[in-house]
């Protein structure tokens, strides 16, 4: 499952004129590919967080490449930042109530899981439904 | 078109396509209860094959449904490409595939479909022709997406901030009767998609119509299947479709209100946000005596930005 997610991603990605071919959609898409590269990784606690460090490090620059083909250059960016920016984006379809939808959704979680010694995801539907939110997000802004 | 020979088309068509191209068989969206057989995205161009199910090919409605979400849900410049199945029974050529075809970018006939699709997916030229209409509607719609969003979020507040012993599943004819008392009458098929038992007891999903306002009752199950033909009916009664663009009616936002609380379900999420997308609101679940705040609550929020007294009165009412 999150392997299938992590491919749709990929997809959306690779297939998007917002983000233009790089260096960096090429990393990118490799940081998705190790999530489904991972999928026989044990103990499942460290295959979890291995998969969601890779798909949080994807949705970052995702992010940061889609703001800039907005012109969009937040002074210290940051999830939260990027997430505010693209609901003043006129051209998106990203309101207030989807920046605090997925604000509550991914940064707080991803704060918990990057920077908290011995958290690690709740188990596989973690992860699922932390890069099915990624997922979430990002096809709202591109 | 079976499972099989449809991974077998996307065998092999991945062979045929560049391997800048990713090729995915029954992608999984987060926003999408009934995605494209297939997304295949490289070199900025996105692709969604739709192959028409048994019942889209009796009920062309049922693929304009999945067609609306798809174009909500994926991005603008997505080419939306209609693969005729091989088994195509004569009835659905003759009297459906021209309306059905002419929504979508592309049609594929029955020959050479492997090497016809490979081209399509890394042809450039193959276009959406209407990107800044679609641009208007999607923008126009995320108010009404917000708006729904929202609404679901509260009631589901209001079901968790309730006693447990409160939360027993009621009968699911109760809450039809509930619902149907609120609409004042019953609506038997107002697309041709909904379920046309009417207020049959035991049926999944029973709808009905209040003013403008479609309001509809639903079974859950684990699988969640009720909500998510309400989804899918929802899409159809408030879009139309002109030329590939989704058209959303300006009616109420319409609501469905479950017998039993399914959050523990392991999609909900995701029937949440594809809910949202067509405008759809999950009433709070198994509360029949909550419908007509709920209904008043909708209301004040369609008229203006909901205020902190309105919250309060909506999470502590009695």
């Amino acid at each position: 499952m999150p392997a299938k997610k992590a491919q749709t991603l990929i997809a959306l990605i690779r297939g998007s004129s917002k983000i233009p071919s790089s260096p960096e959609k090429t990393m990118i898409v490799e940081e998705l590919f190790e999530v489904s590269r991972l999928a026989s990784l044990t103990p499942l606690p460290r295959r979890c967080l291995f998969q969601l460090i890779h798909a949080m490090r994807a949705f970052d620059s995702s992010l940061a490449a889609i703001a800039v083909h907005h012109h969009i250059s937040p002074a210290h960016p940051s999830m939260g930042k990027y997430l505010s920016a693209f609901r003043d984006e006129t051209k998106l379809p990203f309101t207030e109530t989807d920046r605090l939808y997925y604000q509550k959704l991914l940064v707080n979680r991803r704060n918990d899981l990057v920077h908290k010694a011995g958290c690690y995801p709740a188990g596989r539907h973690d992860v699922i439904r932390l890069i099915d939110a990624m997922c979430g997000c990002i096809s709202r802004v591109l | 078109m079976r499972s099989s020979e449809l991974l077998t088309l996307a065998r092999e068509v991945r062979r045929q396509v560049s391997n800048r191209f990713t090729l995915v068989a029954y992608p999984d969206h987060p926003y999408l209860l009934e995605p494209p057989e297939l997304l295949i995205g490289g070199e900025g161009l996105l692709t969604a094959v739709f192959v028409p199910k048994a019942d889209e090919m009796r009920r062309p409605a049922l693929l304009q449904s999945r067609l609306i979400a798809s174009r909500l849900a994926l991005p603008i410049e997505t080419r939306c490409v209609l693969l005729r199945p091989l088994s195509v029974k004569p009835q659905f050529e003759v009297a459906n595939f021209a309306e059905a075809t002419q929504n979508f970018d592309a049609l594929i006939q029955s020959d050479n479909q492997t090497r016809r699709l490979g081209d399509m997916v890394q042809d450039g030229s193959i276009r959406f022709r209407y990107p800044e209409n679609l641009e208007r509607q999607r923008l126009l719609n995320a108010t009404r997406s917000a708006l729904a969003l929202t609404l679901t979020g509260l009631g589901r507040r209001r079901t968790a901030s309730m006693p447990s012993t409160s939360l027993a599943a009621v009968d699911a004819g109760a809450m039809a009767d509930a619902v149907g008392r609120v609409a004042g009458q019953s609506l038997a098929s107002a697309t041709g998609a909904l379920p046309a038992d009417g207020r049959r007891r035991g049926s999944l999903l029973q709808t009905f119509r209040r003013g403008s306002q479609t309001l509809m009752s639903a079974r859950s199950d684990r699988r969640g299947r009720a909500l998510s033909l309400a989804v899918r009916a929802s899409a159809l009664d408030q879009f139309g479709l002109d030329n590939g663009v989704p058209y959303s009616r300006s009616a109420p936002l319409p609501m469905v209100f479950p017998d039993e609380d399914v959050t523990e379900f392991v999609s909900y999420e995701k029937l949440v946000r594809a809910a949202s997308l067509v405008g759809l609101v999950i009433g709070p679940a198994g509360q029949p005596q909550l419908i007509e705040s709920f209904l008043e609550l909708e209301a004040i929020a369609r008229q203006r930005r909901l205020r902190r007294t309105d919250l309060e009165f909506w999470l502590g009412h009695a």
